[in-house]
């Protein structure tokens, strides 16, 4: 029995050493969250028991590799997460191209996630063909850092490809696809099926707060409702890793984006309680000050 | 001789647009009174717009003409606004199209059929006015080339009409009768019998003499010239001593743009393509050379094959950085050689796939380099360099994205300051420009990363709920489906464009669906109607 596991595990390192022998040497770009790094394999010795790196396990997805985010539909925040991943993998000074074949990408938007647009090279194509042409084609250049955008259908011939040609460069691929698309076979390293998560208690909120004229409020309540205004406004967005090619995938994380910063972090679990105990405690006074008293 | 094209810029939108064609069309220009027609195709001068009139009032008179009101979202900057009219008990649509009036794009249009012009005779001009509609052409002993001086005119004739364009021509001695006869002969060949506006004098002066009750040059030339040089100053004699010939005028003629030039004959036609690249490839190795020399590189090629019984093609390579090495140009030649862009029947530009046929029997292949820079080379590290940060790669990667799917489907983003947000950043091609990409400054905004979304879309009229004093909305019926809103933020209201037109006034808000989604809403203050524009 330990003979067998041993075999079989001895079979897993010969097939990732193949897959990624043509991957550059230990480099590693995080996904802007260490909630979504954290659900990746650390990158020790277990794994690449023979290169230099190994002393400096780091967690993240490797450069020249292809990566998913899939959304059931716009809105749903896969955009938003791999365009973080992107401004990670631009760092180090490569240029990022954007795949825009509906003609939707906004720049402004991008600008303010820190995406730098004179380093941007926007690409627009009339057709699916164009589109997996250029896509193959920027992920083969060594100048570009990571290649981003909304790909909706296309063949697993053409992943493979881009998967070659991003070996070949070191560059990233991360494309925001249907969801539809999750369980078909792929040459993607992972899948990261996205949801936005409603919080019903932010309206809730917001009414109960704007019920109460404002010159009634205290100063400290003033400065407490903008905090939580402000904390109102962050989004939650469900992640769950679908697949990750020699790695278990499944785990699921519900990240918070706070509206101000733009910073992802773990979504707390009682958010939407604290909203609604801090709105029934705004439009009346009095079950604030029970809580106090308790 | 003179060629004039009347309505120049409605011409030139026409060719570009051909679904412009007998169409109404208002251009319009910016001045410190407001928005003022510029340019009018025939179909809106027979409604009654003239040139000068305010924007608004010709948008009402077109408005009447249709007996409709404006179509909803208007503000959105649409290319044009269709309306329906009703004739009799049949509904008719017809659009009207109001269009900003780019006079850059007007010149530029020009001076390249200037330089087509290059067949027809040595020298070509423009005319010396803010906005030209007349080119003049050097056919002084060329005429026997064209067997006669009809024979050139009917080839000018053909010229231009092969392009689209519907060109007067005439043939004079002097450039102020070709220009006046052409303008306002109307059949009439003696120029002493045209209006006086066939002088080039200014509109005052022409208006002045009207009111004097005179109108024609005939009527001019008689009256004294003393009186006229005290009333007018020197303006009239000079303009009269021009169209007779008396005095001497010297026009700008458009230079060539080619700085780099070399051509190959063939004894014979040919159809193969190989053969034909790889004497386009000596070609390029030629002006390579050439510019190596000099110490440039080139940003735009032009390369031409002409056929003995067909009409030229052309092959344009844009770069984005300067190129001299045969193996940088030649692939996207012949990558431009396989994907030629064509135009459909149906006018609208489209990219249709053509393989170089073998039906083409090239005899004659020129290239050119129409802009070149100054060509820097730098030395590259043998260990340790970032790829990342060759510049040169990048370049390359560019020129082949380019070549294939045209210069404007790559571009760089660059923000403006505008408060309406499909406005708030311009798409610039980023080949075949040596000094735009570094001019302006750039924009910096400052803000929250959620306040706009990173998808951005043409505004989509949709149905909302709405309740509560801030007409927040609840309930949204998008495509169909009713959605309910789990969380709204807003509005941020923006108001901003009057000196566009009607002034955009919207209230904005962040929704979020009972499903997790994040949508852009604005409603339209004017209208009060809702609409989608963006996804989060």
């Amino acid at each position: 029995m330990v003979a067998k596991r041993e075999l079989l595990e001895s079979l897993r390192e010969q097939v990732q050493r193949i897959e990624t022998a043509g991957r550059p040497n230990g480099q590693f770009v995080s996904l802007g969250c260490p909630a979504l790094d954290a659900l990746l394999p650390q990158r020790g010795d277990a794994l690449l028991p023979q290169r230099g790196d190994a002393l400096l396990p780091q967690r993240g997805i490797a450069r020249g590799t292809i990566h998913e985010w899939l959304a059931p539909r716009g809105g749903s925040g896969a955009e938003i997460l791999s365009l973080i991943a992107a401004r990670e993998a631009c760092r180090d000074g490569g240029a990022l191209a954007v795949i825009d074949s509906i003609g939707c990408f906004y720049p402004p938007a991008a600008a303010l996630w820190g995406i730098g647009l004179e380093n941007t090279i926007v690409i627009r194509s009339d057709s699916r063909r164009d589109a997996a042409w250029a896509i193959d084609q920027a992920l083969r250049c060594s100048a570009v850092a990571a290649v981003w955008g909304f790909v909706d259908l296309i063949g697993e011939r053409w992943l493979r490809r881009f998967q070659l040609s991003a070996e070949q460069s070191g560059c990233l691929g991360l494309f925001v696809r249907p969801a539809a698309e999750a369980g078909k076979p792929t040459w993607s390293e992972s899948q990261w099926l996205c949801r936005g998560v409603p919080r019903r208690a932010s309206r809730n909120f917001r009414i109960a707060a704007l019920a109460k004229p404002v010159a009634h409020q205290s100063k400290d309540s003033s400065r407490e409702l903008a905090a939580h205004q402000r904390d109102g406004e962050d989004r939650l967005v469900q992640v769950r890793l679908a697949r990750l090619r020699g790695g278990a995938a499944g785990a699921s994380v519900t990240l918070q984006i706070d509206f101000q910063t733009g910073g992802v972090q773990v979504a707390r679990r009682d958010n939407e309680a604290d909203c609604v105990r801090l709105s029934e405690r705004l439009a009346n006074p009095a079950v604030g000050r029970r809580a106090a008293r308790a | 001789m003179c060629v004039y094209l009347s309505d120049w810029p409605i011409q030139r939108l026409v060719v570009a647009q051909p679904e412009l064609r007998r169409q109404r069309v208002v251009l319009y220009t910016q001045d410190a009174r407001g928005q003022r027609v510029s340019a009018i195709s025939p179909a809106a001068r027979r409604d009654r717009v003239r040139v000068g009139m305010p924007l608004s009032e010709a948008k009402s008179i077109l408005r009447d003409v249709s007996r409709e009101p404006e179509p909803r979202g208007e503000g959105v900057s649409p290319r044009f606004s269709p309306r329906t009219t009703q004739i009799g008990d049949r509904p008719r649509r017809f659009p009207v199209y109001f269009m900003p009036h780019d006079r850059t794009a007007d010149r530029t249009a020009l001076v390249q059929l200037a330089l087509s012009c290059e067949s027809l005779a040595p020298r070509v001009g423009l005319e010396p006015d803010e906005q030209p509609e007349c080119l003049f052409l050097d056919v002084a002993g060329v005429a026997h080339l064209f067997g006669g001086e009809a024979g050139l005119l009917a080839q000018i004739q053909r010229h231009f009409q092969q392009r689209g364009y519907t060109a007067c021509a005439v043939l004079a001695n002097t450039i102020g009768a070709a220009w006046g006869l052409a303008k306002f002969s109307d059949g009439q060949m003696e120029f002493s019998h045209l209006p006086v506006g066939a002088l080039r004098l200014a509109p005052t002066i022409v208006e002045t003499l009207r009111q004097l009750g005179v109108e024609r040059v005939s009527q001019v030339q008689q009256l004294p010239r003393a009186d006229l040089s005290s009333r007018f100053g020197d303006e009239i004699h000079r303009r009269l001593d021009q169209a007779s010939g008396a005095r001497d005028e010297v026009l700008d003629w458009v230079p060539p743009p080619v700085e780099f030039y070399t051509q190959r004959f063939l004894d014979f036609p040919t159809t193969d393509a190989t053969t034909i690249q790889f004497i386009l490839s000596q070609l390029v190795e030629q002006l390579c050379q050439q510019m190596r020399a000099r110490q440039r590189g080139g940003l735009q090629w032009e390369c031409r094959l002409y056929s003995p019984d067909q009409a030229p093609r052309r092959i344009d390579v844009s770069l984005f950085q300067p190129a001299a090495e045969v193996r940088h140009v030649m692939p996207l030649v012949r990558m431009q050689m396989e994907q030629q862009e064509l135009t459909n029947t149906r006018g609208k530009s489209s990219r249709v796939r053509q393989v170089f046929d073998g039906a083409f029997a090239v005899h004659h292949v020129s290239l050119s380099v129409t802009q070149s820079v100054v060509l820097i080379d730098r030395q590259r590290l043998l260990f340790d360099e970032n790829p990342r940060l060759d510049k040169q790669e990048l370049s390359h990667l560019i020129n082949r994205l380019s070549a294939r799917l045209g210069a404007d489907r790559v571009v760089g983003a660059r923000l403006v300051a505008e408060a309406q947000p499909e406005l708030a950043c311009r798409l610039e091609p980023l080949v075949g420009q040596a000094t735009a990409r570094h001019k302006g400054r750039a924009v910096v905004r400052n803000g929250s990363p959620l306040q706009r979304p990173l998808r951005l879309h043409s505004p989509l009229a949709i149905d909302v709920i709405s309740s509560g004093g801030d007409d927040s909305p609840t309930q949204v019926l998008l495509e169909g489906e009713r959605c309910g809103v789990a969380g709204c933020w807003g509005p941020e209201r923006i108001e901003t464009g009057w000196w566009r037109g009607p002034s955009v006034r919207r209230d904005y808000w962040r929704v979020e669906l009972d499903d997790g989604r994040w949508l852009w809403l604005f409603c339209d203050l004017r209208s009060r109607e809702w609409f989608c524009q963006g996804e989060f």
